[in-house]
């Protein structure tokens, strides 16, 4: 049984359809890629299996089941108790996740005693522990949003999904709004995530270059649909959709001529 | 199955979904369209037209309201109901003239502070904070204040309070536009100034300013009315609601119906156009906070 | 922190010399010689030439400009038509009544205010909002002074409920005397343990600063709708609920601290036009306060007062204004590291 299993997943706004998703699977220790232009329906997606397609204003059917249990139609209080503590979500743009007038700290340290940290003392070591295995000082809990740059503040979005151990992490297009020196850290700590902690990680992005560097599986979605799965490797090498294969010619390839090779 | 499972919804299709969702701008839309309509049609409307004007009828002062005078009359025995009817042509009147007044001081004011920049930027930006240094109601107060009591004064005097406003939206549009790279590319093959305004800083210009424009109509229905309340305005016999309110303060609480019927009118008036300009600014542009008198 | 206020300091002073000067130039633009209307209507000619001396008026603009500047920042903001005293004086006497319904109309305001718009954002599109929304633009598009006289109608002459007139019984005023430390009944009935007069400026004052309070509750309750709405939509707010907060805490703990923000940025604002608004309402109610001595100013074309009014609330505007900012600073890092 997959951490994540994905069946006849339908998200509509009113009677417009958005997603129409027959299957996908995460499993833990697996970097599965999402990839698609923006208005697939990735994003939607994401708000499903966090039980957030409410706030807004989207309809779900279908089945998203995490390590067997059905989260579609849970209620409200038990969807709680998934978020953040067996899920967690990092964002395309770090700079806006943040609450501009609390100090990162607070909200990190808020989730922790949420989620079962009994004081405060131990909220802070595992806060800090965290943020040093992504590299980073423990003091930069200290500082604004405003005061830190989109890689940092990107990283200590890795770090909280990380201090709350959760099992499946999404990660929505993490990397796009970041300096592609940065987005390699990224992409490292991500794959440690993997490695080490034997997360199971939905990574969506349009980028095919990253999602190839990444990720284990991959799945293809346009207008809504998935139109292609399987591991990346087979995917990238011998498409079989036709979208598949003109995403494919869009990704920039970098030919080395003659004078350097 | 077609190509995309989303399809986009046909504009019609967005305005009809803006109306049904927002009964408020509907609701505005109609009354203010209704005002207008009184407007014109105030002479065919008022069962005694003449009083509105001049005639006076010395033995049916202070009637209550009957069959024969719906408002009753006031202290001079004309009839409130064509006096209130009549009145939607003042009003309004104003208002228009206001914006006009404003819009032809402020928007070329505004056009050269973004577009120009620099020192012409700042001279007259600083202008415009001083002004914008007083309440509109008080500056108004003060130029009709000191000027002969009539329209004319009130409208000045509003204009007056008002052009910084206009000044302030198109300087942000105009600066916004004319820092764009587009821009400097049409300088630089040589395309003249005044067509960069007119073709590109305008038609921006637009949406926003007409948001601005139908937020501020009541706002300035509102200043007129205080104003002729307080005396600066249009002076008897002309049939502004503010004036009456003011004349039928002596007889107020016996004589109920001279200030109830005129201050209604004006606090209907400015609803409507209050909820017509909501609604505009949500349809048009959702994005801006709301706009502050 | 310091460069930013000692900045808006700066500009601040700028724009209060414009100010002045507006001012100035307003009262100036009055038709006729107002040297005439200050020596009276049954003065001899022969005495204009020597008011006009006495009054400045012979002196080139530019020296009469200086002239008023040096009078404004010395205190001397010349002498009132209608009652014969210096304006400064006059305008410190009718402030405290002024201030008194002002503060308690914009409490009024913002305890009415920041709940419905918070109600408002919390169901949006629901019944509850919609009524919400047309209740402060209600607020928003009422004629004052048409109010007022309403609510004396209802109120006083058919309910019998509240007085309405002045800020207090004269005749409880005279029995237990009031010891003036504010100016302010209410404060000082409180102050002095006078419970009689307590009662007596409370209920005075209830209609009056609901009447006031109209406005500036619209203006606060579309404001605080406008930003929360605003704020609840944003990246950091699905991300304290993709964290497990339930929408309670959300709304509570990291929505709410914004919603504070708008009102804070509009109170300045509502304070001034408030204290503007009282010029319409204070005549009706016998309040004697800056709107009757405005009010009788303009009926009587009493210059230097308007101007004196004119100036007090544009200068009481600026520095509202300025201390507005700091206090944002103060509440929004960004505003100061920004």
């Amino acid at each position: 049984m997959s951490l994540l299993e994905i069946s006849d997943l339908r998200i509509r706004f009113g009677a417009r359809p958005v997603v129409e998703m027959d299957r996908l699977e995460v499993d833990r220790a697996q970097v599965v890629g999402l990839a698609g232009e923006s208005g697939s329906g990735k994003s939607m997606t994401t708000l499903a299996i966090l039980g957030l397609a409410g706030t807004v204003g989207a309809h779900v059917e279908g089945s998203i089941q995490l390590d067997g249990q059905q989260l579609v139609d849970l209620p409200q209080r038990a969807m709680r108790d998934i978020r953040g503590r067996r899920v967690a979500i990092i964002f395309q743009s770090p700079a806006m996740a943040f609450n501009p007038v609390f100090r990162v700290g607070r909200v990190f340290l808020q989730a922790l005693k949420l989620h079962g940290t009994q004081s405060q003392s131990d909220a802070e070591e595992r806060a800090a522990a965290a943020l040093r295995s992504v590299f980073l000082s423990p003091d930069l809990l200290h500082r604004y949003p405003s005061q830190l740059s989109g890689g940092q503040l990107q990283r200590i979005s890795i770090a909280i999904a990380l201090a709350l151990r959760c099992d499946l992490l999404i990660a929505d297009e993490p990397t796009s709004a970041l300096d592609v020196t940065v987005q390699g850290d990224v992409l490292e700590l991500l794959r440690g995530l993997r490695d080490q902690k034997e997360m199971g990680i939905l990574f969506i992005s349009h980028d095919l270059a990253v999602v190839a560097e990444l990720c284990d599986h991959v799945a293809i979605m346009r207008a809504g649909r998935v139109v292609e799965a399987g591991p990346t490797d087979r995917v990238m090498a011998q498409p079989q959709d036709a979208y598949t294969r003109e995403l494919l010619a869009a990704v920039p390839r970098i030919v080395v001529t003659g004078a350097n090779s | 199955m077609t190509d995309t499972a989303i399809l986009a919804p046909s504009r019609l299709a967005v305005v009809r979904g803006h109306l049904r969702g927002n009964p408020l701008l509907l609701v505005g839309g109609i009354v203010a369209t209704a005002i207008v309509l009184i407007a014109l049609l105030a002479p065919l409307l008022a069962p005694y037209p003449a009083d509105a004007v001049s005639a006076t009828h010395p033995l049916s002062v202070l009637l209550p309201p009957s069959m024969s005078h719906w408002f009753g009359t006031d202290q001079v025995g004309r009839d409130i109901l064509s006096r209130v009817l009549y009145g939607a042509r003042v009003s309004p009147l104003i208002a228009v003239f206001v914006i006009l007044i404003s819009c032809v001081i402020g928007i070329p004011l505004g056009l050269a502070a973004g577009y120009f920049g620099g020192v012409i930027d700042e001279v007259i930006m600083r202008v415009t904070d001083v002004f914008l240094a007083f309440p509109a109601l008080l500056l108004a107060l003060a130029f009709a204040a000191v000027l002969p009591p009539s329209l004319t004064s009130t409208t000045l005097a509003i204009a007056i309070a008002w052009w910084p406003w206009y000044t302030r939206l198109l300087r942000g549009q105009a600066a916004s536009v004319a820092g764009r790279p587009y821009v400097e590319s049409c300088r630089t093959l040589g395309i003249s100034r005044r067509r960069i305004i007119f073709r590109h800083i305008l038609p921006n210009a637009i949406t926003p300013l007409i948001v601005e424009i139908s937020l501020d109509v009541g706002g300035v229905i509102l200043t007129a009315a205080a104003l002729s309340f307080l005396g600066l305005g249009a002076q008897d016999p002309t049939p502004d609601w503010g004036l009456m309110v003011s004349e039928g303060q002596s007889y107020f609480m016996t004589q109920w119906w001279l200030v109830t019927f005129p201050g209604l009118a004006i606090l209907i008036t400015a609803l409507a156009f209050n909820l017509l300009g909501d609604g505009l600014r949500d349809v048009l542009d959702p994005k801006r906070v709301v706009k502050l008198l | 922190m310091t460069r930013y206020i000692a900045r808006r300091i700066v500009l601040a002073i700028g724009v209060v010399a414009g100010v002045v000067i507006l001012t100035f130039l307003i009262a100036r633009i009055v038709p006729g010689d107002p040297a005439v209307s200050w020596a009276g209507p049954h003065a001899p000619p022969s005495q204009f030439a020597q008011v006009r001396r006495e009054l400045g008026l012979d002196r080139p603009m530019v020296v009469q400009i200086i002239k008023y500047f040096e009078g404004v920042l010395t205190g001397h903001w010349g002498t009132s038509i209608h009652t014969h005293q210096p304006v400064l004086s006059d305008l410190s006497n009718a402030a405290p009544a002024s201030l008194e319904l002002v503060l308690a109309a914009l409490l009024f305001a913002i305890a009415v205010g920041v709940p419905m718009g918070l109600i408002s954002a919390a169901r949006p599109g629901r019944l509850v909002d919609h009524t919400i929304r047309v209740g402060s633009i209600f607020g928003v598009s009422m004629p004052i002074f048409w109010m007022a006289l309403i609510f004396q109608l209802l109120f006083f002459q058919k309910l019998h409920l509240l007085p309405v007139t002045g800020r207090y019984d004269p005749n409880v005023a005279f029995a237990h005397p009031l010891h003036a430390y504010t100016g302010m009944a209410v404060i000082d009935s409180l102050l002095s343990g006078n419970w009689p007069m307590l009662e007596s400026s409370l209920s005075h004052l209830v209609l009056p600063a609901l009447v006031v309070a109209a406005y500036p509750a619209g203006v606060i309750a579309r404001m605080v709708r406008a930003t929360v709405l605003d704020t609840l939509g944003e990246t950091h707010v699905q991300m304290v609920r993709a964290l497990g907060f339930s929408e309670r805490t959300v709304f509570a703990r990291f929505a709410m601290k914004l919603a504070w923000s708008p009102v804070a940025a509009v109170i300045a604002l509502v304070f001034a036009y408030s204290l503007v608004n009282t010029f319409l309402v204070e005549s009706i109610f016998n309040w004697p306060g800056l709107g009757s001595y405005a009010a009788a100013s303009i009926g009587s074309l009493d210059t230097p007062a308007i101007t004196g009014v004119t100036l007090l609330i544009a200068l009481v505007y600026v520095f509202a204004n300025l201390i507005v900012d700091v206090v944002q600073a103060i509440l929004d890092p960004r505003i100061r590291l920004g």
